[in-house]
């Protein structure tokens, strides 16, 4: 990813109130993960398992954050079970996805474009599909505005222009 | 459980030549559980959460054996990954064996989300399933999923729901 | 030490005959460049290495199975060595290639390279035979040990980031894969995997 759009999207987590971020990396998305883990105002904490990374962001909520769990596409499989837990427990949290296996991903992760959507669905998870640089920071803005309204996860997917 | 189901259920997974049974303890099947790791004609590896479960069947799958993994209904949301980036990247066959929690007539509400995940779920994993709510279905029920899955190399779940998990 | 040569030892070690199954990544696609046979199961996805391991260890006891797994892979599914131990497996070798690096999702550093040991962590969990090596002679004497011996052994080879240039592109997709695997242990095990007669209707 360019590092000018990774800092959009660092600057546009931050101008949407969001204080705490958990996640595991993505390649695609390394250079926002690099910004944030410099950044002490976005309190990055590295899970080992997405499921894990989701739990932690709800107890961080519990405790007064806003947060933002920023997943590979692949980790919204593995965290599947909590974001269950957390639709029953009513907690808002921003799922920021890097879209890999959308059309235009020069790697093979086709399968992704199958079930990525799909789940977002059966899981009642709305989201937002961002592919423009310059509507990157509105749709993180839009996002986390719901997700605090609705007390749900709303999701992100990063993706096109705006991601390669 | 009752104890007829468990006997239709053991009947289902012999006649239908599974040898190799991965689970995770868990109240529904808990008599069905006793039962199977008492079997000799299975060979049988518990496991601490859903996706583990889906590895080794696949391993076993892979050299040799007939596996069947039986989940809890919760534990389909652990197992979405290795479903998709095995099973699904791979072909790989599994009998997944689901009390369907949540499902209608069922009184506790901790239960109820998994009618919102259960089935959708497995609709976005391209899954098929058969949901069996009568006993005496439930061995004919089992057999026809071993035979798809073995021939389709996907998964294929049967839920089991109503009076066969009263 | 460099993961690469850690490969070199233990491929000029293992006989025709052991099974590899190994995690998707640079680990695959190095050991398919230093040792290219139907008996490796390559590219298991992540978190799973060790569980699909386990799956054909518990299955095939007669034939030694050795796991490349990587550290942050090993991490998303600790619990994975809890059930291994559980087993009492007498024909796996686990290796894990740590470089405290999730090197596949862009270098960020995983958990092992803060506090965590995966050796004491595979003690706590029931496996006895579990040690860290930093250095090439005492890989290949760890390694070595292990496969003269039955048992269940866990290595933890400590690696340098990054890998080595001009690799052969591994081309195999996982369907290719199951079907290359599965065919290879039908002829040695004289078992039939794929597409069985089915005749229950």
């Amino acid at each position: 990813m360019e590092i000018e759009k990774a800092r959009i999207v660092v600057d546009g987590l931050k101008e949407a109130g969001i204080n705490f971020t958990v996640g595991l990396p993505d390649s695609q998305f390394h250079e926002v993960y690099e910004q944030i883990l410099q950044d002490p105002s976005l309190k990055y904490v590295g899970a080992g398992n997405e499921a894990e990374g989701a739990s932690i962001a709800m107890g961080a909520w519990f405790g007064g954050k806003k947060p933002a769990l920023i997943i590979a596409t692949s980790g919204l499989l593995v965290a599947t079970f909590s974001l269950a837990r957390l639709h029953l427990k009513e907690v808002p949290l921003l799922v920021l996805i890097p879209y890999r296996g959308d059309l235009g991903d020069p790697r093979w992760m086709g399968i992704y474009k199958q079930f990525v959507e799909p789940m977002l669905n059966s899981m009642d998870i709305p989201y937002k599909i961002v592919s423009r640089k310059d509507e990157i920071k509105q749709t993180i803005a839009d996002c986390q505005i719901c997700a605090e309204a609705w007390l749900k996860p709303v999701a992100v997917l990063v993706t096109g222009e705006a991601l390669w | 459980m009752e104890s007829q189901a468990v006997d239709a259920v053991l009947q289902g997974l012999k006649q239908s030549g599974v040898d190799f049974i991965s689970l995770l303890p868990d109240s529904d099947f808990s008599g069905l559980q006793k039962k199977v790791t008492g079997d000799p004609s299975f060979s049988y590896c518990a496991v601490s959460n859903e996706a583990i479960g889906v590895g080794v069947c696949a391993g076993a799958w892979l050299s040799g054996k007939r596996p069947a993994l039986l989940v809890p209904t919760s534990g389909l949301l652990v197992a979405a990954w290795p479903l998709t980036s095995l099973c699904m990247a791979w072909g790989l066959p599994l009998l997944l064996l689901i009390p369907f929690r949540g499902d209608i007539g069922d009184a506790f509400w901790l239960m109820g989300p998994y009618k919102d995940t259960t089935e959708p779920l497995l609709g976005v994993l391209h899954i098929p399933h058969v949901v069996v709510s009568k006993t005496e279905e439930v061995t004919k029920a089992i057999v026809d999923a071993q035979g798809s899955t073995i021939s389709w190399q996907r998964p294929v779940a049967v839920l089991l729901t109503g009076e066969t998990i009263k | 030490m460099k993961r690469f040569d850690c490969f070199k030892s233990l491929a000029a070690m293992l006989g025709p005959d052991d099974i590899v199954v190994a995690n998707v990544g640079p680990i695959s696609r190095e050991w398919n460049a230093l040792r290219p046979s139907e008996a490796n199961l390559l590219q298991v996805n992540l978190g799973l290495c060790a569980a699909v391991g386990l799956g054909i260890a518990i299955t095939l006891p007669h034939r030694r199975v050795v796991i490349l797994d990587g550290d942050g892979n090993l991490l998303l599914n600790l619990a994975s060595l809890a059930d291994m131990a559980n087993q009492g497996l007498k024909n796996v070798l686990h290796i894990v290639l740590d470089n405290e690096t999730y090197e596949g999702g862009g270098g960020l550093p995983s958990a092992t390279a803060g506090k965590a040991d995966l050796a004491l962590i595979a003690k706590g969990a029931g496996i006895e035979n579990a040690r860290v090596v930093t250095v090439l002679d005492d890989f290949a004497q760890a390694a070595g040990d292990a496969l003269r011996s039955s048992g269940h052994r866990f290595i933890v080879a400590k690696v340098d980031k990054g890998t080595v240039e001009k690799l052969p592109t591994l081309t195999l997709d996982g369907k290719e894969g199951k079907y290359r695997f599965a065919r290879y242990i039908e002829r040695t095990e004289g078992k039939q995997i794929l597409r069985p007669r089915y005749t229950h209707i």
